[in-house]
């Protein structure tokens, strides 16, 4: 039996989930460069749906914690500050905030990674990403080094280091009068392909999804909304995720 | 969008209406598909409360990332529910789930397939999957049911059935083929 079949057998397996981590990343490398095998996932994912097709109406308590997520997304953000205290420049354990945020259910290590805390994208753009749609076009600008550069530079402009637990890494980050924040990720070292870069805001008891900025980022334009008091970078399996349960890469508190 | 225009929107125009930011298309989509997935997650966890949480993570999840969905490898549905399994699937696998599954299963084993096997038809599954599940061979419907709901791996429905994990690996994908001929043949094999 050929790498093909070998992997091709275990295709009914992965589309329901039940393969092991190592299979799991095997069968995704084979189906980034086979579409007829991406093809028949597909269509097992397909008939899942169908075992798992009811008649349920969606329930309406749920519904309304999303709504009220939604409406807390920035650039609107009117959460509550942070109340730890912290001085600047202090180095936030974020899993250890979320560890005192988590309720009860929640307090088997393993299953923290379920904390749902509201991740809200905002808009990003990286240097090297064109963008286009919807989401980034607003940001859009083809000189955002320039920009970067200038905000920085701005006596106006907020700053703040980001910095590693161990005070080895660094990347600036200016966040204009307007919320436009710049992150000067040049410094990041590049991560494999399956990993990405995650900015998050800290506001309160929340962790705020600020923007994807891939495994190699460069200058990352981003957008806060008032009352974010600390910014931190997590390291994410490619596409990144609503909620992290890694440590923080980088962080820094606002001023 | 009106409610009217939102409620003829096919699921792809309503994910693009996402990526725009349009709540109401969120909500949509969601009135669709929630209570399937709901269902889904409670049935995998057992626990209402963490059912509900992994609902919102993958409603939140569309909303922050619609580009993940495409359009062309499927339906919204089976996206969301495959988001939905998947996460429902790490939270069982997890460190502290597992003992407690482990300890479970040491008295269940013997008797799993069966307890599966009535509990998804008392799911408010579609009578004509339904009827094409029950045409599978035994084997393959309880490796399918033990993977899918019991949230198994392949190794781990081997365990539980006595079988080579080969086998079981084959008889997943070849149970599901079957389905899939069937349902298409019907009109049911996919889609948005």
């Amino acid at each position: 039996m050929n790498e093909h079949e070998e992997i091709a057998e275990l295709l009914g397996a992965y589309a329901l989930d039940a393969v092991d981590a190592d299979e799991a990343a095997t069968v995704e490398a084979h189906l980034a460069v086979c579409p007829r095998c991406a093809a028949e996932v597909a269509e097992h994912r397909e008939v899942a749906a169908m075992l798992a097709h009811t008649g349920a109406p969606a329930p309406e308590g749920i519904w309304t914690r999303i709504s009220a997520s939604l409406e807390e997304a920035p650039p609107e953000m009117d959460l509550p500050m942070l109340s730890s205290g912290r001085s600047r420049g202090e180095v936030v354990d974020l899993a250890e905030e979320r560890r005192r945020r988590a309720p009860r259910w929640l307090s088997g290590a393993a299953v923290a990674a379920a904390l749902v805390v509201v991740a809200l994208v905002t808009g990003v753009v990286v240097s090297d990403d064109g963008g286009g749609d919807d989401r980034s076009e607003q940001f859009a600008a083809p000189d955002l080094e320039d920009v970067a550069r200038r905000v920085m530079n701005d006596p106006d402009a907020s700053r703040v280091v980001l910095r590693s637990p161990d005070g080895v890494l660094e990347a600036p980050v200016a966040i204009d009068v307007d919320g436009s924040g710049y992150l000067m990720g040049n410094t990041l070292p590049a991560l494999d392909a399956a990993q990405t870069y995650q900015l998050w805001g800290i506001k309160g008891d929340l962790v705020v999804s600020l923007g994807v900025l891939g495994a190699s980022p460069g200058v990352v334009a981003f957008h806060v909304g008032d009352g974010v008091d600390a910014l931190a970078i997590t390291q994410e399996v490619t596409g990144g995720v609503v909620s992290s349960a890694n440590p923080p890469f980088l962080v820094g508190e606002l001023s | 969008m009106t409610i009217e225009q939102l409620q003829e929107a096919s699921d792809a125009a309503l994910v693009v209406s996402i990526g725009r930011y349009h709540e109401d298309a969120l909500a949509e989509v969601y009135r669709r598909h929630a209570g399937a997935v709901f269902a889904l997650a409670r049935r995998l966890l057992a626990d209402r409360t963490l059912a509900e949480e992994i609902v919102q993570e993958v409603f939140l999840r569309l909303w922050n990332d619609p580009d993940r969905f495409d359009p062309d490898r499927g339906s919204l549905r089976s996206y969301l529910l495959a988001q939905c399994h998947g996460r429902s699937v790490d939270l069982i696998r997890s460190e502290s789930s597992r003992r407690r599954r482990e300890e479970k299963e040491l008295t269940l084993a013997a008797e799993a397939g069966y307890d599966l096997e009535h509990e998804v038809w008392d799911m408010a599954v579609a009578d004509r999957v339904k009827v094409t599940l029950q045409t599978l061979p035994e084997g393959e419907r309880e490796a399918i049911l033990l993977a899918y709901f019991g949230g198994h791996t392949y190794r781990e429905v081997a365990d539980l059935l006595g079988t080579p994990e080969g086998t079981v690996k084959s008889r997943i994908r070849s149970g599901l083929k079957k389905m899939r001929g069937e349902l298409a043949g019907i009109g049911m094999g996919g889609g948005a």
